[in-house]
């Protein structure tokens, strides 16, 4: 956000034979920003060569080396608070006639071949190219007597951008209780655009008149996402394995499930930090555009999966210990903020300081609050930092604060932290069941996802009964894995009262068992999942036992179906008022425990997975030597 | 020799004025295919993660099923009560599959082959089995597929054994007769015939007069990519091409690599498998126009460009385009990690296969198949000729291209 950030602008042979150069100055100078360095040159073929590089070997390559040796070119250098981003949408896109009216190239060009103007494309792509066409002693420093009347503020000191982590760890001054010390950066309140409304409030047969009203009861709502997403609540998120809900590629996802939103980890792109910059850190785009997520999914980013893997070494106040696909590593906290402004998710989620011990001690307690409280401060003043009038703050993500796992009065000051602040938060995040109930009734209003559900439907039904909107659905991968079909439906069934455990319906089946070999009949009578619609058990089934992955593409997409049903009926329960009987119903009809996988997989230990040491093999070895004299072998 | 039924017709839509290459279109009772082409591998009744869905949606029209994996998994019961294999994986479109035979070979170090038919020890317990020309066509009939191949004696092209290689392109042409004999559904399924004869031409050329007098469907040309030299692959190609009738479908085993499909379509070929594309895109291989690339190489971790710029596959196309935008990076950080990353990169390579043909028979068509030719290999070794494989361009000389000539 620094007002100091630079762009590489040239108007090319076109523009300076047209006599161009004074209205797109213009341009720059009137919107605000500084003019530091500005020559005609002709550089000749081989600077402009090193200059477009990166197209090097495309068809149009020589042609466009050509026309820019046709004539002098008019080099510049502006600065201003993201200039580069900004000055691109000056110039409009790179064909002029999918420009804009009002864009240089809108009102100047048609052609691409001919389209006037070049811009960087990216903070570092500006840095290379001015260092490439300028030297040192041709950029001047000076302040513009209009700057005051430009930037609100002075510019902060964050950068958007990734740095390289620093190792100048600030000293936090240990905390008591008594003189709190807030981080907050002072910037103004600014709503986002992030809203979440409830609908409704479930007809319950409990009085709960005691309690705000929405805060300890099942509701309805309905999250408005600044990126145009929308979503009804109670709802779930598709948990991701580096980016990809597990066994599906995008194109899938899509087509074949309604997942709403991914819930996606910073941790799962990291490999040799900090040995090496992450290459997410580097891609020019959006986290949804690497992990090509469909366009109608939301992208909510964690710093870490869910759940988190203990990692043996405790977090630090600058670092979060993270776990890789090659080990244990820290993840610096600004990092982590930084990343979340460039890579654009729609929610964001606090980062939460774990302790790595059942029950922490008094000290690391209130470390854990602490931390918690500043790394949140960290990441808000970042999210609403250098945020003016503009359209941009229409964009900003929505920012989860997390509920830490204790009990209130251990956590009272960042609670009330949140309180305080209120606006800009967007939602809360927890992973304990108890959590949900710390919540202060100001916070109440606030859309609640649970971060992780292990056990299954009837734990999603307990927990949207306490007020919870959102869960980040692990189970239903956990049962892929492991070749279990869920068939369970939440219906206005009232059930039979008085069922013993042993009458009640399996919420899901093991797709392993041969009594399916031959069974034609789809995964679950009546289902319109992609799945269910094409295939049969016996396929299935034949696919498990032959360990094809087509078997687990064809298992997730069913489940993803029979939660999105789910929810869908939870929804509609609370709308139409038998929340309470389908509950109950619910409860009468199905079993509690999902039933257990006895098959092979091919992720049932990933490095995702904690090993605890001295376990067996889960999977039989795919081969066995032909000649090792074993009679059995073969 | 009687007349044979067959489940299939064969029309020529075009020839190379230079080269032996053909267009034609094959009809077989699940619909239309257009020749030359490539045809996935989808061993076990599934292609390696793709629902049928997204194999269709790559324009594949024919794939193919193992006998042998089909008949252990899910087993001939199986089969039967699903009512075959078009049933058991949901796939409206045609299936070819092997005898099994090549299978018992390769994978299984025992198997011993006698005039009866080759010996094993069941994968299962052990158990001494044995699969006879008629086991085979009753497992394929079980099956269904469009196109079933005969039970064959095959042995390793490079094998020295001269003796050995002459017995087993008689006991081919015996077994041939065997499996006609056998096949029960001539009128809905098309029996292909198997050229024998290893490496040397004037056995294979035996084979050929033998195996055509039997009048099947479609002939192929078997035991080859075995491991032997390019150059004498292309001279028992190029052999039986010579001598094999215009009107029937030639079908090369065992094939896919993109310069051995583009040569051997100069040849005179038309249809060509492998489970190469496949199996190296789980391992992190594109292969694209441009060559193979490995993926898993450092280099490719921040290479934020498309698998293949001028691939028009649903992973490669742009966002803008309806397409995933799938960049290198993203593969790099998915493969070896994430199923999901082999699904991305076999889509894309089972596409590119499929459309190299396309394009190949767009040429053949056109009239301009040898300045396809010389593009394809322009753009591999970046018009480098020095580079050009040797074989490649002797065995494209003898059909009239030189690679040499600008």
């Amino acid at each position: 956000m620094a007002s100091t950030e630079r762009t590489f602008i040239a108007i090319k042979p076109d523009g300076v034979q047209r006599g161009l150069i004074g209205p797109i100055i213009t341009r720059f100078e009137q919107r605000g920003f500084k003019l530091v360095a500005i020559k005609l040159v002709t550089p000749g073929k081989e600077h402009l060569e090193k200059h477009y590089a990166d197209l090097a070997g495309k068809p149009f390559f020589p042609g466009l080396i050509e026309y820019m040796n046709s004539g002098p070119i008019c080099a510049m250098i502006w600065e201003g608070r993201e200039v580069v981003k900004t000055g691109r949408i000056l110039l409009g896109a790179t064909n002029p006639l999918a420009s804009a009216p009002g864009t240089i190239r809108g009102d100047y060009a048609i052609d691409v071949g001919r389209n006037v103007c070049h811009g960087s494309d990216a903070v570092e792509s500006a840095e290379k190219e001015i260092a490439l066409w300028f030297q040192e002693s041709e950029i001047v420093s000076y302040k513009a007597s209009q700057f005051d009347w430009i930037y609100e503020k002075p510019a902060s000191s964050l950068e958007i951008h990734y740095q390289p982590p620093s190792l100048n760890i600030k000293f936090i001054p240990p905390i008591c209780t008594a003189s709190l010390q807030h981080h907050t950066i002072s910037v103004a309140p600014v709503p986002s655009m992030n809203t979440f409304r409830v609908l409704k409030t479930a007809v319950t047969d409990v009085a709960a008149t005691t309690t705000q009203p929405g805060a300890t009861t099942a509701r309805t709502g309905v999250l408005n996402l600044s990126k145009g997403f929308t979503l009804q609540t109670p709802n779930f998120l598709a948990p991701t394995s580096r980016g990809v809900v597990p066994h599906l590629s995008p194109d899938n996802l899509e087509k074949n499930t309604g997942v709403e939103g991914v819930f996606v980890a910073l941790e799962d792109f990291i490999e040799k930090a900090p040995q090496r910059i992450p290459p997410l850190y580097t891609y020019p785009s959006t986290l949804r555009s690497f992990i090509s997520l469909p366009p109608s999914t939301f992208l909510l980013l964690s710093p870490r999966r869910s759940p988190g893997i203990t990692c043996p070494k405790a977090n630090s106040d600058a670092n979060l210990s993270i776990l890789t696909s090659v080990g244990f590593r820290d993840l610096p906290v600004k990092d982590y903020v930084s990343a979340v402004i460039r890579l654009e998710p729609d929610i964001v989620l606090g980062i939460t300081d774990v302790a790595n011990t059942v029950s922490p001690g008094k000290n690391r307690v209130q470390k854990m609050v602490m931390r918690t409280e500043k790394w949140l401060d960290e990441l808000l003043g970042k999210v609403y930092a250098g945020d003016d009038a503009t359209d941009e703050k229409k964009k900003l993500p929505a920012v989860f604060a997390p509920i830490l796992s204790l009990e209130k009065e251990r956590q009272r000051f960042y609670l009330s932290h949140l309180v305080e602040n209120v606006e800009k938060l967007s939602g809360l995040v927890f992973t304990a069941t108890e959590s949900v109930d710390v919540v202060p009734a100001e916070l109440a209003g606030l859309p609640k996802l649970q971060s992780d559900v292990m056990g299954g439907p009837h734990q999603i039904l307990e927990m949207v009964g306490r007020g919870v909107d959102l869960f980040n659905v692990g189970f239903v991968g956990t049962m892929t894995d492991a070749g279990i079909a869920l068939h369970f439906t939440f219906s206005a069934d009232d059930g039979v009262e008085g069922n013993d455990e042993g009458e009640k319906l399996e919420l899901a089946t093991d797709m392993w068992d041969a009594r399916f070999a031959t069974d034609l009949s789809p995964l679950e009578e009546g289902c319109e999942c992609y799945t269910c619609k094409t295939h049969h058990k016996a396929y299935i089934r034949h696919c498990l036992e032959a360990k094809e992955m087509t078997a687990w593409v064809l298992l997730q997409i069913h489940n993803l179906k029979v939660v999105e049903r789910f929810f869908g009926g939870v929804r509609g329960s609370i709308e139409e008022g038998w929340w309470e009987k389908g509950r109950r119903g619910f409860g009468r009809k199905y079993k509690r425990d999902m039933p257990v996988g006895t098959g092979l997989g091919p992720r049932l230990r990933g490095y995702q997975y904690k090993s605890v040491g001295g376990e067996g093999r889960l999977n039989e070895p795919a081969y066995r030597s032909l000649d090792s004299g074993d009679e059995d072998g073969l | 020799m009687a007349q044979q039924k067959a489940a299939l017709s064969f029309e020529l839509v075009a020839k190379c004025s230079v080269t032996r290459a053909r267009a034609s279109t094959m009809v077989l009772p699940h619909g239309p295919v257009e020749l030359p082409m490539f045809m996935p591998v989808a061993t076990q009744a599934s292609l390696k993660g793709l629902t049928p869905e997204q194999l269709e949606s790559l324009g594949c029209r024919l794939c193919l099923n193992n006998t042998y994996h089909l008949g252990l998994k899910p087993g001939q019961a199986t089969l039967d009560a699903v009512g075959g294999a078009h049933r058991l994986q949901s796939w409206n479109h045609n299936i070819l599959t092997d005898s099994g035979g090549f299978q018992m070979v390769s994978l299984l170090k025992l198997a011993k082959i006698t005039e009866e038919g080759v010996r094993f020890l069941s994968p299962h317990d052990g158990s001494p089995m044995l699969l006879t020309p008629e086991h085979s066509m009753s497992l394929q009939n079980s099956i269904g597929s469009d196109i079933m191949m005969q039970l064959d004696d095959v042995i390793a092209t490079t094998s020295p054994d001269k003796e050995r290689m002459v017995e087993a392109m008689h006991r081919s042409v015996r077994w041939l007769d065997r499996c006609i004999e056998a096949h029960k559904y001539p009128e809905k399924q098309n029996l292909f015939c198997i050229i024998q004869g290893g490496l040397d031409l004037d056995l294979r050329r035996e084979c050929v007069k033998e195996m055509v007098k039997r009048d099947t469907p479609g002939i192929a040309i078997g035991g080859l990519s075995g491991g032997e030299e390019k150059a004498k692959y292309c001279a028992v190609v190029r052999t039986c091409t010579e001598m094999l009738p215009d009107m029937k479908p030639r079908y090369v085993m065992g094939v896919g690599y993109p310069e051995d499909l583009v040569v051997s379509v100069a040849l005179g070929a038309d249809m060509f498998d492998c489970v190469w594309p496949t199996r190296t895109a789980r391992f992190g291989n594109a292969v694209t126009s441009r060559g193979t690339l490995n993926l898993r190489h450092a280099s490719y971790a921040a290479d934020f460009s498309p698998v293949d710029e001028n691939c028009g596959c649903p992973c490669c196309r742009s966002k803008e385009d309806g397409g995933l935008g799938v960049t290198k990076a993203y593969v790099h950080h998915l493969t070896g990690k994430e199923t999901a990353g082999a699904h991305i990169l076999t889509m894309h390579n089972v596409y590119y296969l499929l459309d190299l043909m396309r394009n190949a028979r767009k040429a053949i068509i056109a009239g301009t198949y040898p300045s396809f030719v010389k593009e394809f290999f322009g753009k591999i070794y970046k018009y480098d000729k020095a580079e050009y494989p040797i074989w490649a361009v002797d065995a494209l000389k003898t059909v009239g291209i030189d690679l040499a000539e600008a």
